[in-house]
């Protein structure tokens, strides 16, 4: 029977250092300033969060979300603790309406100039009072040339009949949107239901044609050609580009999207002087070029460009020719019109 | 045997058919079995075989590497996941067991009122959506102003194990020998003495199940951390899930591969125990 309270011992011993592990891990009070961020992963690489700890002092605590929807989620329910979050174009004017981010003191962002005049001005947020934009990039498509010989630049690509069962759609409702408004000719932005209800066609007329809504490993497919055509988001497709140079990344003529994640303060942050100091670390051009080298995402730090890798700077991807994102829209909060949208999803969804 | 000459069905090979047919079905569960198998793992090997994978795809091989393990133990960020999720997992487990415990032993052992509607109660949240109760919790806690975090995430996922933990211990406390009991009491036991050197030993193993139940359960338990997560508390699942935006590598595959090895190396370290400790007696 002995080792059986070897076992009772071992049990005991787990857990109490288990307890011991918790104890330690909590919060060590605040002794150094702090500094709570939450942010979408992989876009904040831990290198700058290091350098910024070793240059202030402040101890920078990073959590990820995976959507828009979850930032604003959490930020609700109140009782959240973040300083700083991330939250993408619409969802800046979201919370923004809803009152849960702070208008912006531009007095305590010294290097606030640095943004380029096309992101002081945007449309969701002009004159960035409540969110500064970070990095931006767009949402256009990506082929295989390997199975796409001629150039592809239009979204009607993705109705052709040639590519049947090898193309993928984004599984996001409002990129999904993007080419069956554009592709109608209007605005990704639409509010007009009768717009959304051509668009709701075309996205139930184009489903025969498509292998699946994809949005976690469509870089991956179309870069082993089992795909050849895809809806892609310019970041997701920029490491794969490096591997196997026959993914192309287009924005379509039709303009395509922009997407701009940026940082606001939340109401009542706790350490709203330590979000400020960083918020103006990252608008440093030095700062902003090694995010874009490490991310390959491009700055909104006009004067970061010039400190970049010529392979990072010359890259299409990141950087698209100027004259194809004047016609890119931003996706905004379409309001009243998201119910129109959602009920065309669901029927886009559950059509055969 | 005139009855078989007026049964011309049976002929030679309806019976060759008749006995194919046994044996087929004798070997039916073997071949269930052996399919059930090949679902459980042939995806845990596909994944272990990607994470050595010398491009970032996981879908298209393109050669040999140890790359991702080194990056895995160069992430501060996934380092820090698993180390909220193995803390998390463990402090809970400990806890759950705990309450688990006594609860199981009161419920079995002692006469009080309301008890049988006690014991149904406490097994309503296996058949509630764990979402439901994530949202009643995560409400709850903002309610009494209690800040997310190791707290929130800990009880929330003592919620979410306690009623398997309670199911596991009270199965073995109701098929426990009374007689044990009473023999040590008569033998000049007292109470303190029973529990710790009779009713606990034989309780034990139900209790190490419960344990390991209630951690793996907190381990890559998603609804609820997602609400009762807080300021530096994103555990593996968390993070692994956010990190679908741009696109997952074989990091997460190297990830999963050393969570088997550990887990592993676990089993065989308990089957070990338990091998030696029948071939002592």
């Amino acid at each position: 029977m002995k080792p059986r309270h070897a076992n009772i011992r071992t049990v005991l011993t787990a857990s109490a250092f288990g307890i011991a592990l918790a104890a330690l891990a909590l919060p060590t009070a605040a002794s150094a300033e702090a500094l709570h961020i939450y942010a979408w992963a992989d876009e904040l690489p831990d290198e700058i969060v290091q350098d910024f700890q070793k240059e202030t002092g402040i101890e920078v605590t990073v959590d990820t979300f995976d959507s828009n929807e979850s930032l604003i989620a959490k930020l609700e329910a109140g009782a959240s603790g973040y300083d700083l979050v991330n939250p993408s174009q619409y969802a800046v004017q979201i919370l923004a309406k809803k009152g849960l981010v702070t208008e912006l003191d531009h007095s305590k962002i010294a290097n606030i100039g640095n943004i380029s005049e096309v992101f002081q001005k945007v449309s969701y947020d002009p004159g960035n009072k409540h969110s500064m934009p970070y990095i931006w990039g767009t949402t256009g498509l990506a082929y295989n040339s390997d199975c796409i010989k001629e150039p592809v630049k239009s979204w009607k690509a993705f109705w052709d009949e040639k590519y049947k069962g090898r193309i993928y759609m984004l599984d996001n409702m409002l990129a999904a949107y993007i080419a069956a408004l554009q592709v109608n000719g209007y605005s990704a932005n639409s509010s007009n239901p009768d717009e959304i209800a051509k668009a709701t066609e075309s996205l139930i007329k184009q489903k025969p044609l498509l292998a699946g809504y994809n949005s976690t490993n469509f870089a991956d497919l179309v870069a082993s050609g089992e795909a050849c055509l895809v809806e892609s988001w310019s970041g997701s497709v920029i490491n794969v580009m490096k591997e196997n140079p026959h993914v192309q990344y287009v924005v379509p003529d039709e303009g395509g999207t922009m997407w701009v994640d940026g940082y606001s303060i939340t109401k009542n942050a706790p350490n709203a002087e330590a979000a400020y100091k960083f918020l103006n670390y990252l608008l440093q051009p030095d700062v902003a070029a090694k995010v874009t080298t490490l991310t390959s995402i491009a700055s909104v730090v006009e004067k970061s460009k010039a400190l970049l890798p010529p392979e990072v700077a010359n890259n299409t991807a990141i950087f698209p020719p100027e004259d194809k994102l004047a016609k890119a829209d931003f996706i905004l909060d379409t309001g009243d019109a998201t119910k129109h949208y959602q009920d065309g999803w669901t029927k886009v969804k559950a059509a055969q | 045997m005139t009855d078989l000459a007026a049964a011309p069905i049976f002929t030679s090979s309806r019976l060759r058919w008749d006995r194919w047919r046994t044996a087929a079905l004798g070997q039916f569960p073997l071949i269930v079995t052996i399919a059930a198998y090949l679902f459980l793992f042939v995806p845990l090997l596909v994944l272990m075989a990607y994470s050595f994978n010398a491009s970032r795809s996981t879908v298209v091989w393109s050669g040999f590497t140890f790359d991702w393990y080194v990056q895995v133990f160069e992430d501060r960020r996934l380092r820090g996941a698993l180390a909220n999720s193995a803390i998390i997992a463990l402090v809970s487990a400990a806890l759950s067991t705990t309450i688990g415990t006594v609860t199981a032993l009161a419920i079995v052992r002692r006469n009080f009122p309301g008890r049988d509607a006690l014991s149904t109660v406490l097994m309503a949240p296996l058949v509630l959506p764990e979402i439901v109760i994530a949202v009643a919790f995560l409400v709850f806690m903002v309610f009494v102003n209690v800040k997310l975090g190791f707290f929130t995430l800990i009880a929330g996922h003592i919620l979410v194990s306690l009623p398997f933990t309670i199911l596991i211990v009270r199965a073995a406390a109701s098929a426990l020998d009374r007689r044990l009991e009473e023999a040590a009491a008569d033998l000049g036991a007292d109470e303190v003495q029973t529990f710790v050197r009779v009713t606990m030993p034989l309780l034990m193993p139900a209790v190490f199940t419960a344990f390991l139940m209630a951690a793996t359960l907190s381990f890559d338990n998603f609804v609820m951390s997602t609400f009762a997560t807080g300021v530096g508390t994103t555990t593996l699942p968390l993070h692994i899930y956010s990190l679908l935006k741009l696109g997952i590598t074989p990091k997460i595959n190297a990830m999963g591969t050393l969570l088997v090895l550990v887990n592993v190396l676990l089993v065989i370290i308990v089957l070990g125990r338990q091998l030696r400790l029948v071939l002592r007696r």
